[in-house]
C-alpha cells in the first residue's frame, strides 16, 4: 500500500515539475521578449533609408493655373513628370511650369528658361500628354490625341518641333502613323519612344529611327503576355510575361523573363536570371524605376524598395515597406524619380489627395532602430500614416510599425479584427498605441487596457493649447485614457430667418416641412442630400440623449428622432441615386466628406434650398458657408439643433496600452500626435490643439476664391457662387462657438451602424417608425445589456 | 509484484494522454478559474465580483434562459425522435440501412451551405415567406422574429438526428432476438416488448446519447452565428453569442466567471445523469 502511495506521490510529482517548467517558460518567454522590446537592438550601426514628406501643395508647382472650378486639382493631374538631373538636382513638369530643386525637394525655383510655348503646353491639361525629361534637362514632349506634336525643348530654353522617324502600323490601321505614348532618354542622348507595343531608338538630334525592340516580343501577346522597359544609362531591360487570369479574376504572372539590350550596338545581352526570378518571386507586383546614377533600377512594391545594380546580380532591399506610405496605397510610379545619389521620390495618392515622399539615405539613422512601437488602428488612416512618418522623420532610432485590423483585401469583418487584437493584448504581443476609431472604447477604459495619459496631455497643452471640452471628451473618474486628435462640429446653414426659428429637432422638422408646403417647386429642401446622408448628419446632434441613465436606450427619444427624422425625410425627398452603403470592411465615419458642411452648402445652392445641415470641419467648409450665406444676403449657421446641446464629434481618438513594453516611446509618439501631428494636412478635421486650429484657418493658396461656375454631379444644375474667405471676426466666432461644445457624440460603432442599416429603411419609407425602432432596440439593447 | 508492474505499465500508457489533458484542458482551465478573480487587464484581485457582476448582467440572463430553453426543448425531442425512427429503420432491415445513411447526410454538409440554405429559406423575401404569401399569409422576417428561436431548434434537430439514430442502432443491434421471440411465445405484443425489452436494454446507450446530444447542442451555434451576426433575434441569443460579444468587448472575466459556472452546471448535470445511470445499474 506504502509503495502505491510512493508511486503516486512520483507520478504527480513529475506532473508537477511537467507544470512548473511549462509555466516557467511561458513566462521567461514573455520576459524576454518584453525585454527585447524595452531595449530594441543594442547594434550601433548607422545608417538607412528613411521616409519624408515633401510638401507641395503651398508651392508654386501645384497651385492651380485658374480658379474657376470648386474643387482643388489633385496632384495626379499636375504633376506631369519628375527626373532627377545629372547635377543631382531633381526637376520637376507641372502643369504651372518647370520647377527645380537643388535640395531634394526642400525647396523649389521655377526654371528661368522655360519657354512660354512650353508653360502653354503644360498648362493645356492634355491627358494624352507625355513629358521626358533627359539627365541633362532637355524636355521631349507629345501631346494631342488625334493631330500628335512633338516638341524638344533644350537646357537653353529653345523651343523645336520634331518629326520623329515612327514605322506605320498594320494595313488593318489604314497604314497611319504610330503613336508616341511615351519616352524616355539615354545616356548617349538618343530618345526611346514607346507605342503600345514597341520601344523605338531615335536619334536624340534627328529624330530618326535607329532601332525596333519588342517586335517578336510583343507580336500577337496582347492577349496573353505584356512587356515593360525600363531603360538605365546605356542599357534597355525588357520585362516580359505571360499573363493567367484567375477564377478570382485577379491576374497572376507567368514566365517572367528579363532581357536586357545594348543601346549602343542594339544587340541584346542575354536574360538578366536574378531579376527575372526576384520578379517572378513577386509576382511582377512591382513598379519599376530607373536611377539617374545610370547604373541603379529601383523596384517598388508593397513591400518596399528594392535596388539592382547593373552591373552586380544582387538585389538589394533598401527600404521596408510597413515602415512607410506604400504598405496600403496606391503609388504613382510612373512619375517616380530617383537621384543620382539614390534618393527616390513617389507620390501617392491617398485621401483624396496626392503627395509626394521622399526616401532619403540617412547616414545618421541607426540601421536597426532602437526602439520599436506598433500602432494598430482597425482602419488603414492616411492621416496615421503620415503623422508615422514624420515622427520617424525627427525620431531616427525608433520604427513605428503600423498594424490595421481591417485591410478590406480579406474577409475579416471587424468582430474577427477585435477578437484577433484582444488575443495580441492578452498574449503581450498588442500594439503600444491603439488609434480608437472603431475599437470598444467604454470598454477598454472600464478594463483598464488604456494607461492614464493625463500627464502627457497636460504637458502638450501648456505647448499646444487644447480646447479642453474637446480633449476631455472621453475623461471618466479624473483619468485621461483615450484623447480625440481631431473632431468636427455639425451645423445648421442657412439664411437668418431660417437660423433663427429653428432651436430643435422638432423645429427643424416643422421648418423643412413648412419649406416643402411654401416651396413645393424645389426639389429637395436640403441640397440633394440622400436619405443616408440626412441620418448620418441628424445622428451625432441627437445621438448623446438617447443613452438611458439604465445603460439602454431611451425608446422615447428614439422614437422622437425618428419621427423627426422621417419629417424631415419626407420633406427633402431625397435622390434615389448616391445613397450611401456601409459595408463593415469600410471605416464608418461619423463625419466623411458627404456629410461636410463644405459639400452641402453647395448642394443647397444647386438646389436653392434655404438651409441644410452638414459638418464643419475645415477652412474650406467654414468659406463655403460664408460665401452661401452673402449669397443668401444674410445668413450662417449654427451647432445643428438636435436631441442634445453643443454637440462635437471626437475623431481618431488615441491611447496607450497599459501591457505596453515601450511606455516611454509610445508617450512619445502620442505626445507628437497631440502636438506636430495636428498640423497634419492630412487630417480631414479640427485639430485639438488651439495654436494648429489657428493654423488651419487658412485657406490653402489653391482654394479658389472669387466668381465660381459650379455644376451639380447630381442632377447638372449650375450655381455661380462668390466664394470669400473668412474675415477674423469669422474665426473669433467660430472660435467662441467651439468653447460652447459640450457634448461628444456617440462614437460606438454598434449603435451607429445599427441605427443607421435600420434608420434608412424608415426615412425611404420601407419600415414605419415604431418598428424601426423596436428593431434596434431589440439589438442595441442587448449589446448594451452585456 | 506482478500486479504492481502490470499498474506501472497502465500509467504509464495513460501518461501521455493525461499530460495533453492536463496542457490542454487542465491547465488551461485552472488559469480561467484563476482570471474569474481577478481584472481581466490587470490581473489584480477582484474576489468575487466578476461572479456578482455575471448575475447582475441582464444579457446574461438572458442567454442562461435562452440556453437552458434551447437544450430543455431540443435534447428530449431529438433523443426521442431518434429512437422511434431507428426502431423503425431496425425494422425495415435492407432498407432501414439505406434510409439511415440518408439520415446521416445532413452532417456531411457544410455549415456554409446549411447557413446559405437558413438565409433562403427563413429570409423575408425567402422560400417560407413566398409559401406563406402563396398561400394567403404575411412574409415574416422569420430569423428576427419569435420564430427565430424554432428555426435553430429544427436546424439542430436536423443536423443531429442522423447521428442520434446510428447510436440508438447500435445498442438496438446488440439487443439479443430471443429475447423477443421467447416474450411473443409468451404473449407479450409491440409495445410490450418496446417497454419491457427495448427500452431497459438501451438504458447504458441513453447516458452516452444524451451526453453527446448535449454537447453537440452548442455547435448548433455556429449556423446561428453565421446566418444572424452577433446580435440575432433575442429569442435565440445563447450563451455562445454572449460569450462571442465578450471576447469582442475584451471582457475577459465576465467570460472566465461564466465559463467557470458553466463548468459546473454541465459537470453537475452529467454527475446527475451518470448517478442516476449507476443506481439503475
Amino acid at each position: 500500500m506504502n509503495q502505491k502511495k510512493r508511486w503516486t506521490q512520483r507520478i504527480l510529482a513529475v506532473l508537477s515539475l511537467c507544470l512548473v517548467f511549462t509555466l516557467a517558460s511561458c513566462g521567461k518567454a514573455q520576459d524576454e521578449k518584453e525585454k527585447e522590446k524595452d531595449t530594441g537592438s543594442q547594434s550601433a550601426a548607422k545608417g538607412r533609408y528613411t521616409e519624408q514628406e515633401i510638401k507641395l501643395h503651398d508651392t508654386d508647382i501645384l497651385k492651380p493655373a485658374d480658379s474657376n472650378g470648386a474643387d482643388a486639382p489633385f496632384l495626379d493631374d499636375l504633376l506631369l513628370a519628375m527626373k532627377g538631373l545629372e547635377d543631382g538636382s531633381l526637376r520637376i513638369a507641372s502643369a504651372n511650369g518647370i520647377f527645380d530643386s537643388d535640395d531634394k525637394g526642400e525647396s523649389w525655383v521655377s526654371w528661368a528658361e522655360t519657354p512660354q510655348e512650353l508653360r502653354d503646353d503644360l498648362a493645356s491639361q492634355d491627358s494624352s500628354a507625355f513629358f521626358a525629361i533627359s539627365g541633362k534637362g532637355d524636355i521631349f514632349y507629345g501631346m494631342g490625341s488625334e493631330q500628335r506634336r512633338y516638341k524638344m525643348v533644350t537646357a537653353d530654353g529653345s523651343v523645336r518641333t520634331v518629326d520623329p522617324e515612327l514605322p506605320q502600323t498594320s494595313i488593318e490601321d489604314s497604314g497611319s502613323v504610330n503613336i508616341v505614348r511615351n519616352a524616355v532618354f539615354t545616356d548617349s542622348g538618343d530618345v526611346l519612344c514607346m507605342d503600345d507595343t514597341n520601344v523605338y531608338q531615335l536619334d536624340g538630334e534627328t529624330f530618326s529611327l535607329k532601332h525596333t525592340y519588342g517586335q517578336e516580343t510583343a507580336e500577337g501577346q496582347e492577349i496573353q503576355g505584356m512587356a515593360m522597359y525600363a531603360c538605365v544609362g546605356d542599357r534597355l531591360f525588357e520585362f516580359s510575361s505571360d499573363i493567367r487570369v484567375l477564377d478570382d479574376g485577379s491576374l497572376k504572372y507567368e514566365n517572367i523573363k528579363v532581357i536586357s539590350y545594348d543601346l549602343q550596338t542594339q544587340e541584346p545581352e542575354g536574360e538578366q536570371e536574378a531579376l527575372s526570378s526576384f520578379l517572378q518571386e513577386g509576382s511582377m507586383d512591382f513598379s519599376i524605376l530607373p536611377g539617374a546614377d545610370g547604373k541603379s533600377l529601383y523596384f517598388v512594391s508593397q513591400s518596399g524598395i528594392y535596388r539592382y545594380k547593373t552591373d552586380g546580380t544582387a538585389i538589394e532591399k533598401i527600404f521596408n515597406g510597413s515602415m512607410g506610405q506604400m504598405n496600403s496605397n496606391s503609388f504613382s510610379a510612373d512619375i517616380s524619380a530617383a537621384l543620382t545619389d539614390g534618393t527616390i521620390f513617389i507620390p501617392y495618392y491617398m485621401d483624396e489627395q496626392g503627395r509626394l515622399f521622399r526616401y532619403m539615405f540617412d547616414t545618421e539613422a541607426s540601421l536597426q532602430p532602437e526602439h520599436t512601437i506598433t500602432v494598430y488602428s482597425l482602419y488603414d488612416s492616411p492621416n496615421i500614416r503620415q503623422s508615422i512618418t514624420a515622427f520617424q522623420g525627427r525620431h531616427s532610432d525608433v520604427m513605428v510599425e503600423y498594424e490595421t485590423g481591417m485591410t478590406g483585401k480579406d474577409a475579416v469583418t471587424r468582430s474577427d479584427a477585435l477578437k484577433t487584437l484582444n488575443t495580441n493584448i492578452m498574449a503581450g504581443e498588442g500594439p503600444d498605441v491603439l488609434i480608437l476609431d472603431g475599437l470598444p472604447i467604454s470598454s477598454y477604459i472600464e478594463k483598464g487596457l488604456l494607461m492614464d495619459i493625463g500627464d502627457l496631455v497636460e504637458k502638450a497643452d501648456q505647448k499646444e493649447k487644447f480646447f479642453d471640452n474637446i480633449v476631455n471628451a472621453y475623461k471618466k473618474d479624473g483619468a485621461l485614457r483615450a484623447v480625440p486628435t481631431g473632431f468636427s462640429i455639425p451645423v445648421l446653414v442657412g439664411e437668418q430667418s431660417v437660423l433663427d426659428r429653428i432651436g430643435s429637432l422638432e423645429e427643424l422638422a416643422e421648418a423643412a416641412e413648412a419649406n416643402r408646403e411654401n416651396r413645393p417647386e424645389v426639389s429637395h429642401v436640403l441640397g440633394s442630400m440622400t436619405n443616408s446622408t440626412l441620418l448620418l448628419t441628424l445622428i451625432p446632434s441627437s445621438s448623446p440623449s438617447w443613452m438611458a441613465e439604465d445603460g439602454t436606450l431611451d425608446e422615447e427619444r428614439l422614437t422622437a428622432f425618428f419621427e423627426n427624422a422621417k419629417k424631415i425625410a419626407d420633406a427633402q425627398n431625397a435622390p434615389d441615386s448616391m445613397e450611401y452603403s456601409d459595408t463593415e470592411s469600410q471605416p464608418f465615419e461619423l463625419s466623411p466628406f458627404m456629410t461636410s458642411a463644405q459639400l452641402n452648402t453647395i448642394e443647397m445652392g444647386y438646389t436653392d434650398s434655404h438651409m441644410t445641415i452638414g459638418n464643419l470641419m475645415s477652412a474650406e467648409g467654414l468659406s463655403h458657408i460664408l460665401s452661401m450665406a452673402k449669397y443668401f444676403g444674410s445668413g450662417g449657421y449654427k451647432s445643428t439643433p438636435g436631441q442634445s446641446e453643443n454637440v462635437f464629434i471626437p475623431l481618431s481618438p488615441v491611447g496607450i496600452s497599459s501591457k505596453t513594453g515601450s511606455e516611454e516611446t509610445a508617450r512619445e509618439f502620442v505626445s507628437f500626435l497631440l502636438t506636430e501631428g495636428q498640423y497634419s494636412s492630412a487630417a480631414a478635421s479640427w485639430p485639438v490643439s488651439r495654436t494648429a486650429f489657428d493654423g488651419r484657418l487658412t485657406l490653402p493658396s489653391n482654394f479658389p476664391l472669387g466668381m465660381t461656375h459650379m455644376e451639380s454631379d447630381v442632377d447638372g444644375s449650375v450655381l455661380d457662387l462668390e466664394m470669400i474667405p473668412p474675415a477674423q471676426e469669422d474665426y473669433d466666432a467660430l472660435k467662441e462657438m467651439i468653447k460652447t461644445l459640450k457634448t461628444p457624440a456617440v462614437t460606438d460603432e454598434i449603435i451607429n451602424r445599427t441605427v443607421m442599416a435600420e434608420g434608412v429603411k424608415c426615412l425611404s419609407g420601407e419600415v414605419s417608425v415604431s418598428d424601426t425602432v423596436d428593431a434596434i432596440l431589440k439589438k442595441i439593447n442587448l449589446y448594451l445589456a452585456e | 509484484m506482478g500486479r504492481r508492474k502490470h499498474a506501472l505499465t497502465g500509467i504509464l500508457f495513460l501518461l501521455p494522454s493525461l499530460a495533453g489533458v492536463c496542457i490542454f484542458v487542465l491547465i488551461p482551465f485552472l488559469d480561467v478559474t484563476l482570471r474569474s478573480f481577478q481584472n481581466a487587464v490587470t490581473r489584480t484581485w477582484t474576489g468575487l465580483d466578476n461572479y456578482r457582476i455575471l448575475f447582475r448582467t441582464p444579457a446574461f440572463r438572458l442567454a442562461v434562459k435562452n440556453t437552458l430553453r434551447f437544450t430543455g426543448i431540443c435534447i428530449p425531442l431529438l433523443i426521442c425522435m431518434s429512437l422511434f425512427i431507428s426502431v423503425f429503420l431496425q425494422r425495415l432491415k435492407r432498407l432501414g440501412s439505406l434510409l439511415k445513411s440518408a439520415f446521416l447526410l445532413p452532417m456531411a454538409v457544410p455549415v456554409a451551405s446549411v447557413v446559405l440554405l437558413w438565409r433562403v429559406t427563413f429570409h423575408e423575401d425567402g422560400f417560407l415567406s413566398l409559401l406563406a404569401v402563396s398561400t394567403g399569409h404575411e412574409a415574416v422576417d422569420w430569423m428576427n422574429s419569435g420564430y427565430a428561436f424554432w428555426v435553430l431548434v429544427f436546424s439542430y434537430i436536423w443536423k443531429n438526428l442522423g447521428y442520434d439514430i446510428v447510436l440508438w442502432m447500435a445498442g438496438l443491434s446488440g439487443i439479443p432476438y430471443n429475447l423477443y421471440e421467447a416474450a411473443r411465445v409468451d404473449g407479450a405484443g409491440e409495445w410490450t416488448c418496446f417497454f419491457k425489452i427495448t427500452l431497459p436494454s438501451l438504458k447504458p446507450v441513453l447516458y452516452t446519447i444524451t451526453v453527446l446530444s448535449f454537447l453537440n447542442s452548442f455547435k448548433v451555434f455556429r449556423e446561428g452565428y453565421l446566418a444572424a451576426g452577433d446580435y440575432p433575434d433575442e429569442s435565440m441569443y445563447l450563451l455562445q453569442h454572449l460569450f462571442n460579444n465578450w471576447f469582442r468587448e475584451m471582457d475577459f472575466d465576465k467570460l472566465a466567471a461564466a465559463a467557470v459556472l458553466m463548468v459546473l452546471v454541465i459537470f453537475g448535470l452529467v454527475s446527475l445523469l451518470k448517478r442516476s445511470w449507476d443506481l439503475e445499474e
